[in-house]
């Protein structure tokens, strides 16, 4: 059953596209198709293949599940949720603040997650002290070395 | 062409750093369970805008031969293959490894990666020209028979359901749907006004997300299933024998031609032509049962014939700008953003890139020989340095790549959207090579298609022009067909059956 609405969402999707495809504006010098042509070819196959997997669906006996819960598996569920928070920070805080962020709360929490335990003091430190240090060389080399303008944030460098 | 100019390319200390560099990445990217050689590929691209395109070449060419080789590490010392391409050196490399003969293994299997992947460049540097000048008669009706077929045979020749294939590869092509249309370019398609996605999505940030990241967050749930790894003899060099050469000769010649044209078949790449490899040898052998116990002949044939694909893939990619899987379609995606125009253009605007490259190929095999053949403990080492670093790593450098493609953090959001829709599509086994395939060749095969309308005036009249472009677009057609039929064959005999 889950395989069938999450192939009903992209039909939806597929079959939207479709409808979107009537207000492409068309050249009057184009004598190639239009815009609209191959998108509307690729929509039908796509949504010919979906009837066929429903129907194939419908029709077997297996009752294998549908897999997305375990998006929510331990270690997972955390990974997903700095992975989000880690984007919507980004331009707020800055790339590094909110790399650095990432890292030592994830890593932090990888380590506990392996070894049940955090390691000692001085692993703690050198562990997140290189974690920092990454983040600033990684920083340092796309903004310096690359020209890439990485997000400024808070600090505004 | 100056064959100063393309020896000077390669045989350079940056280029040969560049591809050792290349070639340690992909080998560690290769040997790491869950990290891959498509995600190495995809992680160096941001950082090859602004080097040199030799260098670049020498760089992603190391990374590809590594990748597909470093896998033997983690199958034979730890029973999981580091990618599909070394599923089957398990069979016979763990048990070597188990009665301690590792280090004799990983010899072998080195050795093999090298044979093959050197035997198959030899078949590149054969083919890919005369195909190539072949190709430069192609109008646009042949280049889109071309691509629509290759996107088509990856779809059905992949392994798993042809129909979850061919629902991924539809995602892609409609993919590169979005933005500014090709050929009229007045329609904006796709874009709800947005500037950002005017250009459409970018390779990169969708390999990432459908990609690299959803690998990343499935091995997200694993880390406390690290499996220690076997004990390694300690050697300066892990070379083979004179007598194991010998004896495996013939062996790793039938690998390396077997995973050639196994390599040059669109969709199949490293998994299948090491299964092959496997199962062939073990026909050929005398002593069949002896395979799975720990037999060198059952290493030394996966192992070559894997390696000896990259050589394969690399001759319709590079001769007709077609990728045949991940790996060729991330590096013909570099390719494009180097400003290079790949298939009989190659050949006839920048032929000094075209011979670099194959050389390059050639080159970085030697390099992963000799690197392989002493860097192996620090290689097993690694494998206990687990996904607890890697793994948060790997993430930041996705993020720092997809905001360095325009400085902006768009890119990261739908990057994060498509990291969903990849992991759902993986995990529930469809396959997400066709949607990157179908997302590298899709522009070209709606722009040939409309050029070719444009040209003979209707598709009718393109259907009727006898040329190969009608013979591959009859072939995209014939394959489904005879797949749907069969399928409603099988299904009919089951019903009687039942």
């Amino acid at each position: 059953m889950g395989e069938i609405v999450f192939l009903l969402i992209f039909s939806a999707i597929a079959g939207y596209m479709y409808f979107l495809t009537g207000s492409f504006r068309i050249s009057k010098m184009d004598i190639s198709g239009g815009a609209a042509m191959f998108p509307r070819i690729v929509i039908i196959i796509f949504l010919a293949c979906i009837a066929l997997r429903i129907v194939q669906l419908l029709k077997s006996k297996d009752t294998k599940e549908f897999v997305w819960k375990n998006i929510f598996k331990k270690g997972r569920r955390e990974f997903v949720i700095s992975l989000v928070l880690y984007a919507l920070l980004l331009v707020p805080f800055g790339f590094i603040i909110s790399t650095i962020l990432f890292l030592l709360s994830i890593v932090n929490y990888f380590y506990f997650l392996g070894n049940e335990t955090l390691g000692s003091v001085r692993n703690i430190v050198i562990r997140n002290l290189l974690l920092v240090g990454f983040t600033v060389a990684l920083y340092f080399i796309f903004s310096e070395v690359l020209g890439v303008s990485l997000p400024p944030g808070i600090l505004d460098i | 062409m100056d064959w100063n100019t393309v020896i000077h390319n390669v045989f350079n200390v940056y280029s040969i750093l560049y591809m050792t560099v290349g070639c340690a990445l992909g080998t560690v990217f290769g040997c790491i369970p869950g990290l891959s050689t498509p995600i190495a590929l995809a992680l160096v691209l941001p950082l090859i805008f602004k080097t040199d395109v030799h260098l670049a070449i020498c760089l992603m060419m190391g990374i590809y031969c590594g990748g597909v080789s470093g896998g033997l590490v983690s199958a034979i010392m730890l029973k999981i293959p580091g990618s599909s391409a070394a599923v089957a050196t398990t069979f016979d490399g763990y048990p070597m490894a188990q009665r301690g003969e590792g280090a004799r293994a990983m010899s072998i299997g080195v050795f093999a990666s090298f044979f093959g992947g050197t035997v198959s460049t030899i078949f590149l540097m054969l083919l890919a020209n005369p195909l190539a000048h072949i190709a430069l008669g192609f109008g646009p009706w042949e280049y889109f028979g071309t691509a629509l077929m290759a996107l088509i045979l990856a779809v059905f020749l992949m392994k798993g359901d042809p129909l979850k294939s061919l629902i991924t590869a539809c995602i892609g092509v409609l993919l590169t749907t979005v933005g500014i249309s090709p050929i009229d370019g007045v329609a904006e398609r796709f874009t709800f006004g947005s500037v950002h996605l005017k250009n459409g999505f970018q390779m990169i940030a969708l390999v990432i997300g459908v990609f690299a990241l959803p690998e990343v967050l499935k091995n997200a749930g694993r880390i406390k299933n690290i499996k220690p790894a076997v004990k390694l003899e300690k050697k300066r060099f892990y070379l083979i024998s004179w007598s194991d050469l010998k004896e495996l000769f013939t062996t790793m010649v039938r690998g390396s031609i077997l995973g050639t044209i196994v390599g040059i078949l669109p969709g199949l790449g490293g998994g299948p032509a090491c299964l092959m490899g496997y199962a062939m040898e073990k026909r050929f052998s005398k002593e069949p049962e002896t395979f799975g116990t720990g037999n060198p002949h059952g290493i030394a044939a996966p192992e070559s014939a894997n390696n000896a694909t990259v050589g394969g893939a690399l001759i319709p990619m590079l001769s007709l700008g077609v990728p045949g899987d991940t790996n060729t379609s991330i590096i013909l995606g570099a390719f494009t953003l180097l400003g290079i125009a790949t298939g009989p253009i190659m050949v006839q605007n920048t032929p000094e890139v075209f011979t670099t490259t194959i050389l390059a190929v050639f080159v970085a095999n030697f390099v992963m020989l000799i690197l392989q053949s002493f860097s192996i403990p620090y290689l097993v080492k690694m494998l206990s340095v687990s996904n607890i670093y890697l793994l948060p790593i790997i993430t930041v450098f996705c993020v720092t790549g997809c905001i360095s493609l325009n400085n902006n953090t768009f890119e990261v959001y739908y990057m994060m959207v498509l990291l969903f829709i990849g992991y759902l599509l993986e995990s529930n086994d469809y396959p997400v090579a066709p949607l990157i395939i179908g997302f590298v060749l899709g522009g070209t095969v709606e722009t040939n298609l409309r050029r070719s309308i444009m040209y003979y005036g209707s598709f009718t009249n393109c259907l009727s022009k006898v040329s190969i472009g009608t013979l591959f677009f009859g072939v995209s057609i014939i394959i489904p067909i005879i797949y749907l039929i069969l399928g409603i064959k099988n299904a009919r005999d089951a019903k009687k059956a039942s």
